[in-house]
């Protein structure tokens, strides 16, 4: 996808690379030091209820690094099924996996191979079996049609270079009715034109 | 809000930035973290 085709001021592929980059580090150097907090400190930051850290291992928790707090929008109902837009090293798809317990479902989509196979790791460890984790971009969910009860995400959207897209297929995958649990950031100041081609801006 | 959702509403915003080890555009475009939500009309 270029920047023609998505009307975004950087070239897609560029961002993409730029993006894994930048969160294979955050896989591999969780405690390295970025321009976001991440771990357990930015769990509190978000307002995670300890009891939704319980089980889940801290090899998917130090990898956090999300903006929001999907769950603080209400929690899953059990036997939901789920998808987790860019769930990173697993922590909330494996929080989702627990509120919804063995009858739900919960995919965890990601474009990261690192975050990826942390978060298989984490699962396996943690003994969720109702989780499974696919590699993928949030402009093309691998899900099917309306299958979803509730899309979360959290600190992803705004890393997406056609959030129209984006949108459009979080809706695509949701079934009549289903919800739409977000965290992400807010932009209060204009960023300039030329800002937005600046592809350390979008990461950083 | 885009792709037909309903009931679009940001329900928390926070400064989830500040403090963090390195420094980023955060402070400069004023960025704070957010939560919201949204449905998919049918039920």
């Amino acid at each position: 996808m270029s920047e023609q085709q998505t009307g975004t001021p950087v070239d897609v592929e560029v961002l993409r690379e730029a993006i894994k980059e930048e969160y294979a580090e955050v896989a591999a150097h969780p405690d390295k030091g970025f321009h976001f907090h991440t771990g357990r400190p930015l769990a509190r930051i978000l307002e995670y209820e300890d009891g939704w850290l319980a089980g889940i291992p801290e090899s998917s928790i130090e990898s956090f690094a999300g903006t929001g707090n999907p769950f603080s929008l209400g929690e899953l109902r059990p036997g939901e099924k789920v998808v987790d837009v860019g769930c990173g090293a697993g922590i909330d798809s494996l929080i989702a996996a627990g509120m919804v317990g063995p009858e739900g479902r919960v995919v965890g989509v990601d474009m990261s191979p690192d975050m990826l196979g942390k978060a298989r790791r984490a699962a396996d460890e943690a003994g969720r079996e109702n989780v499974e984790f696919r590699p993928g971009y949030g402009e093309e969910l691998p899900v099917e049609d309306g299958w979803a009860d509730v899309v979360i995400s959290n600190g992803v959207l705004n890393l997406m270079p056609d959030k129209s897209a984006a949108l459009a297929e979080m809706h695509r995958a949701l079934t009549p009715g289903g919800r739409l649990q977000v965290g992400d950031i807010l932009v209060q100041k204009a960023v300039p034109e030329g800002a937005k081609q600046d592809i350390d801006l979008w990461t950083g | 809000m885009a792709a037909g959702f309903t009931g679009f509403e940001i329900t928390w915003r926070k400064e989830v930035f500040s403090g963090a080890p390195q420094a980023g555009s955060a402070e400069k475009f004023g960025t704070i973290g957010i939560n919201f939500r949204a449905r998919k009309p049918g039920r």
